[in-house]
């Protein structure tokens, strides 16, 4: 197993925790980091949905219910265009 | 010298296209199971993370701990009992009579609480919700009232699953609620400000004071929230109440959900 996927791992392990636990902030941390630092992390789009789904889900609330997934996916589209721009 | 011309750009662009298309079909399959099936995703991460909530919850409530701390726990445990026992019996008497004249005037009610531990709580879960250990199995619906131990009316069911519950509680950002403040009783409209506290306003003649009782319209009278602060300010018609319940949300660990009661 390569040191970078070691590494991957180790992080999704992390963000799993951190959305069970419910501590988006630091879950959204290390999407971060991970969205950056990784090609095509949809870990955090992922963490996002799980986030939804367990803590989000009422009905009668709208976009405010799909709120994880929507950051997740414009922190993703928008690192992804970042890094497209840096790194050219 | 001729070189050899690698397709580079193009593959590398028809990567980015198959990647994307995966993305977007990807982003269709979950918008159609969440619109097909609603509770799909919500319940079935839900059964995969109780049994981790539950371990954390029986970790808390003490099941590593030494034999020794969990004598001495259970030796203070009896002792508050005991001292519990003396004023229980002083209540029931009083409560017995308050149903008596209940029963005279026709509105005898026996209200079943079910116990429910709490398994996620504020600030971890947003919006001012709380996940309970008790859902369908335990014929909990949507509206059910709960209540934080004292009887103190917190929240109310919002959503239910298999064995778990959300409550959201009434002061949810945004949320509003008809209470009536003070001695005077007087109405008013309790919103939400998070965390356990609310806001009212009222006109600035109306005598209400720091410690007074809100309670909801009801025949119970159960209490609602004690007045913490009153804002006044002798430009304004009016003044702003502040007042949050008597127990503090961050620190609820169980919960009674009354399940004839829907809001």
């Amino acid at each position: 197993m390569t040191r970078r996927l070691l590494v991957r791992i180790i992080l999704d392990i992390l963000i799993a925790v951190s959305i069970l636990q419910g501590w988006w902030v630091i879950a959204l941390l290390f999407g971060l980091f991970g969205v950056w630092y990784f090609p095509y992390f949809i870990e955090i789009i992922a963490a996002g949905i799980v986030y939804d789904s367990l803590f989000n889900h009422v009905l009668g609330m709208g976009l405010r219910s799909h709120s994880g997934l929507i950051v997740s996916v414009i922190i993703f589209a928008v690192v992804a265009w970042g890094k497209g721009v840096v790194r050219k | 010298m001729t070189y050899l011309q690698t397709n580079t750009n193009r593959t590398r662009g028809r990567q980015t296209r198959i990647v994307a298309l995966s993305f977007l079909c990807g982003i269709v399959l979950i918008a159609a199971v969440v619109f097909i099936v609603p509770h799909f995703f919500s319940a079935l991460f839900t059964s995969i993370a109780r049994p981790f909530w539950r371990s954390e919850f029986s970790i808390l409530s003490g099941s590593l701990h030494s034999p020794d701390q969990l004598l001495r726990e259970n030796e203070d445990l009896k002792r508050q009992v005991a001292d519990a026992d003396v004023r229980l019996e002083t209540i029931q008497s009083v409560e017995m009579e308050n149903n008596e004249l209940k029963a005279i005037l026709g509105r005898a009610s026996t209200t079943p609480y079910v116990l429910a531990a709490v398994l996620v709580r504020p600030p971890a879960a947003v919006y001012d919700e709380f996940i309970i250990d008790a859902g369908a199995d335990h014929n909990f619906a949507v509206g059910n009232t709960a209540y934080a131990p004292g009887n103190v009316l917190i929240g109310e069911i919002v959503d239910v699953q298999s064995q778990t519950s959300k409550v959201r509680l009434f002061s949810s950002p945004g949320q509003r609620y008809e209470v009536r403040i003070g001695t005077a009783h007087t109405p008013a409209t309790a919103i939400g400000r998070g965390g356990g506290q609310y806001r009212a306003e009222l006109p600035r003649d109306v005598k209400v004071a720091e410690g007074d009782f809100v309670t909801i319209p009801s025949l119970t009278a159960k209490p609602f929230g004690i007045v913490t602060s009153v804002v006044s300010d002798p430009t304004q018609p009016f003044e702003t109440i502040l007042f949050a319940p008597s127990v503090n949300v961050y620190e609820v660990r169980w919960m009674l959900v009354d399940t004839k009661v829907k809001m």
